[in-house]
């Protein structure tokens, strides 16, 4: 079953990048190309502001330059409308940004988007059903953006908190991203303490475990 | 004082009360891309502000990998404003390291500019911080750009699309900016204006470039027709060109040649050459990247605008070609000049060098194209004429063939030389031996009419004579010489005339017409070869390459008119 959509309006660079990159997309059946005909047959349907041909499909992925300003807003409205991750991909020379709306959106830029992050993203799409943007905005680095955000997050807590003894899970928002429990065994960080809460020198714990992220940062940045 | 705080909510400085109303939060919405949602930030919230210091997140937007809070810093240096504003001191907020940010961001060496400061998220630390601003009046800012421009390097997208686009448009806009003209299209000055690499590139050696600008617009003097070839004539260009002509407009037309850049290379050839072939213009000026696939071609061969020069060059060779590209693959240009690129012109961010040399290449190929594209299109219908065996054939028996084929073979050499050597610029000899070979050819003409066209009657009376040419005042016989040669002698039968008389009985032969327009040019053309040939040091001489540098009008006309007289008589001569 085709799960997701990729619109390309310049198959010939898509075919150049992905020769160059060694990506083969001809692999997952799950993946529909549009190119110039459909994306004809698109544009008549938007006309109607139908966007009948992208229902069946959970993540579209789309060339900036195939759609006006007016059709890419009705774009993300639709995908806003029925909660399918939006790629937005253009060679205009901005940096990639991952919005994180519901449902999320990532602009990105080409070079970036056919590489092999791309067989990534949808390799985990398929295994997981999760859609996870940040994998293909930053490819394996994507959980060094979660240790990074974890850090802040643990930091401002600390610096508003400063002193803090006892640590209740339901009142006091640390702020690790959720994604990161999963892995804390692969990154080596000790998050067991997390569900109880903490009954006594909070701070300590606290200040290991912003050392402990450091040192993951630490390493996982100089294995870049 | 003023300190303003950036942040996306990711901060505990909010719990202070000095940033409890001095703070923005950085959300880039989903219809605007990250460097124009900056500078519309910096343009509408924070200049305006006019802090004294400005507090900024390394990571803002949930984005923690981007450290979109150096890209926001850089921006604010860069910021274009008729204040100090960009040099405000900034303080980063955030926990990460030196060696982290420097690993993880290519923007990240405003680090070790002046005017910047780093504090971690630590309330107790920012509070130290706050206090030593207020009692010293603020922090140190940055004392000129000059000492940020030294330390750091706005790198340009790797991606070779957007690269070369890029490269383009910013030259579209200095080059502009150099010669006065200042009306870009919208979506050309949006990007110049919001993009980090452009704002770099602009802001960098701003100075420098006002203090060289254009001055006055140049003047061409010659009637000329100019078509502009290129997929990015639309974006500005074609009014980059206007404007650059637009103190000569009594001379000088510019065209652009329209075409589809996603069709097929071979479709965007045709169309082009379709225009060229109607239009017959002087001089092109001509992109390398026509079509959108060129954008992947990594051999130069194949990119549409060198396919295109080969056919521009078939049509005819004369007409001037100015490669104006993005690219700076120096192996282009050999090629290019292999297969007849007359110029190049490097589109690049230093207009005060790229626009007098493009000024100086339009003004050689419009002196250029007035002598080469008459004299190449009559080369290329004598060549088929030539070849095409239109030279009349004199019927003299078993030989007739053999020394028609001589004639022939002897003819298209130097035709095809004159083709070959005619458009090199480096030869210094290049007008000169183009009409040395030209008499050479008249030569072999008279040489071959007139040993072939036999008298019917004996030698050496009046009675002997056969056929006669009138030129002038004068007539002249065909006689039978001794040792069977054929002669032409004038009427008294004493001498044999000379090469010039040969040609005007040959002209008259072929044609029954004296023409005496034609025969001055000849007259001209003979003694130009006599005299290039065998110099007179009692009398001056000028080369002909000399009077096209001291005085290009006469030696055009001079030399037209020659060339001109040459291919009339060899077309009279079929």
């Amino acid at each position: 079953m085709e799960e997701i959509v990729l619109i390309e309006d310049r198959p010939e660079r898509m075919a150049h990048l992905c020769n160059k990159k060694g990506l083969n997309l001809e692999e997952f059946e799950q993946l529909r190309i549009f190119t110039k005909k459909e994306i004809e047959s698109l544009e008549k349907n938007l006309e109607s502001n139908n966007f009948k041909m992208l229902d069946g499909y959970k993540i579209v992925m789309t060339h900036q330059s195939a759609w006006s300003q007016v059709k890419l807003s009705s774009l993300k409205d639709f995908c806003k409308r029925t909660n399918k991750p939006l790629v937005i991909f253009s060679g205009n020379g901005s940096p990639s940004h991952f919005h994180l709306t519901d449902p999320p959106i990532l602009t990105i830029e080409v070079d970036k988007f056919y590489s092999p992050r791309l067989t990534l993203f949808i390799e985990h799409f398929l295994k997981n059903g999760i859609p996870n943007l940040l994998l293909l905005q930053y490819g394996n680095k994507w959980k060094l953006n979660l240790l990074m955000e974890a850090r802040n997050n643990l930091s401002v807590f600390l610096s508003k908190n400063k002193g803090i003894k006892t640590l209740n899970y339901y009142n006091d928002a640390v702020g690790i991203p959720q994604a990161l429990f999963s892995m804390s065994e692969e990154l080596s960080l000790n998050l067991e303490w997390y569900e109880d809460g903490i009954a006594e020198n909070a701070d300590n714990v606290l200040i290991d475990l912003k050392n402990q992220l450091s040192k993951v940062i630490k390493r996982e940045v100089f294995s870049l | 004082m003023t300190n303003l705080l950036i942040h996306s909510n990711n901060t505990s400085l909010l719990e202070l009360k000095d940033f409890q109303e001095n703070n923005l939060i950085f959300k880039i919405p989903t219809e605007k891309d990250v460097d124009h949602y900056i500078s519309d930030l910096i343009t509408e919230q924070i200049e305006p502000v006019n802090p004294d210091v400005i507090f900024v997140k390394y990571a803002l937007d949930n984005d923690y990998l981007a450290l979109l809070g150096l890209r926001l810093a850089h921006h604010i240096r860069l910021q274009n404003s008729s204040n100090d504003f960009h040099n405000v001191p900034i303080v980063f907020v955030g926990e990460e390291t030196l060696s982290e940010l420097i690993r993880l961001s290519e923007y990240s060496d405003i680090l070790a500019t002046p005017g910047v400061y780093y504090v971690n998220e630590d309330l107790g630390k920012v509070r130290v911080l706050l206090d030593r601003i207020i009692q010293d009046s603020g922090l140190k800012g940055l004392e000129s750009r000059d000492s940020y421009f030294k330390k750091i390097n706005i790198p340009a997208p790797l991606n070779y699309d957007s690269r070369h686009n890029y490269i383009n448009e910013l030259s579209l806009f200095l080059w502009s900016e150099y010669i006065g003209y200042a009306k870009l299209n919208n979506d050309i000055q949006n990007r110049i204006r919001h993009n980090l690499y452009f704002k770099y590139r602009i802001e960098k050696d701003k100075i420098d470039r006002e203090k060289k600008s254009i001055g006055n617009l140049p003047v061409f003097d010659i009637q000329s027709k100019i078509l502009l070839i290129d997929d990015e004539a639309e974006k500005g260009w074609d009014k980059f060109y206007k404007h650059l002509f637009s103190s000569s407009t009594d001379k000088i037309e510019c065209h652009v040649a329209e075409f589809d850049k996603s069709s097929s290379k071979d479709e965007i050839i045709d169309d082009c050459m379709e225009k060229i072939e109607g239009y017959k213009p002087d001089v092109i000026l001509l992109d390398l990247r026509l079509s959108e696939k060129d954008a992947f071609e990594s051999v130069p061969q194949f990119l549409t605008g060198y396919l295109l020069l080969e056919k521009i060059k078939e049509f005819n060779r004369g007409i001037q070609v100015i490669v104006t590209t993005a690219s700076n693959k120096t192996s282009i240009y050999r090629e290019l000049n292999n297969i007849g690129a007359d110029d190049y012109v490097i589109k690049n961010e230093r207009p005060e060098e790229s626009c007098p040399n493009l000024i100086e290449a339009l003004k050689i190929a419009i002196n250029e194209s007035k002598i080469l594209k008459p004299i190449h299109s009559s080369l290329i219908l004598s060549i088929e004429s030539v070849q095409n065996n239109q030279l009349r054939k004199i019927n003299i028996g078993e030989d007739s063939n053999y020394f028609y084929q001589e004639l022939k073979s002897e003819i298209n050499a130097y035709l095809i030389a004159i083709q070959g050597l005619i458009s090199k610029r480096d030869n210094i000899d290049r007008f000169s031996i183009t009409l040395l070979y030209m008499h050479k050819i008249l030569e072999a003409l008279s040489d071959y009419y007139i040993e072939i066209i036999r008298p019917q009657a004996g030698v050496g009376s009046s009675s002997n004579y056969q056929d006669s040419f009138y030129s002038g005042e004068k007539t002249y016989y065909f006689i039978k010489g001794h040792n069977n040669e054929f002669r032409v002698i004038d009427r008294d039968f004493s001498k044999p005339i000379n090469v010039l008389q040969q040609f005007y009985n040959l002209y008259y032969y072929f044609t029954n017409r004296s023409k005496t327009n034609l025969f001055e040019e000849l007259e001209s053309l003979n003694s130009y070869r006599n005299s290039y040939s065998h110099p007179n040091l009692d009398e001056e001489f000028t080369k002909l390459e000399k009077l096209y540098v001291s005085d290009f009008k006469s030696f055009r006309k001079s030399f037209i008119r020659q060339t001109t007289a040459f291919f009339e008589y060899l077309t009279a001569l079929r």
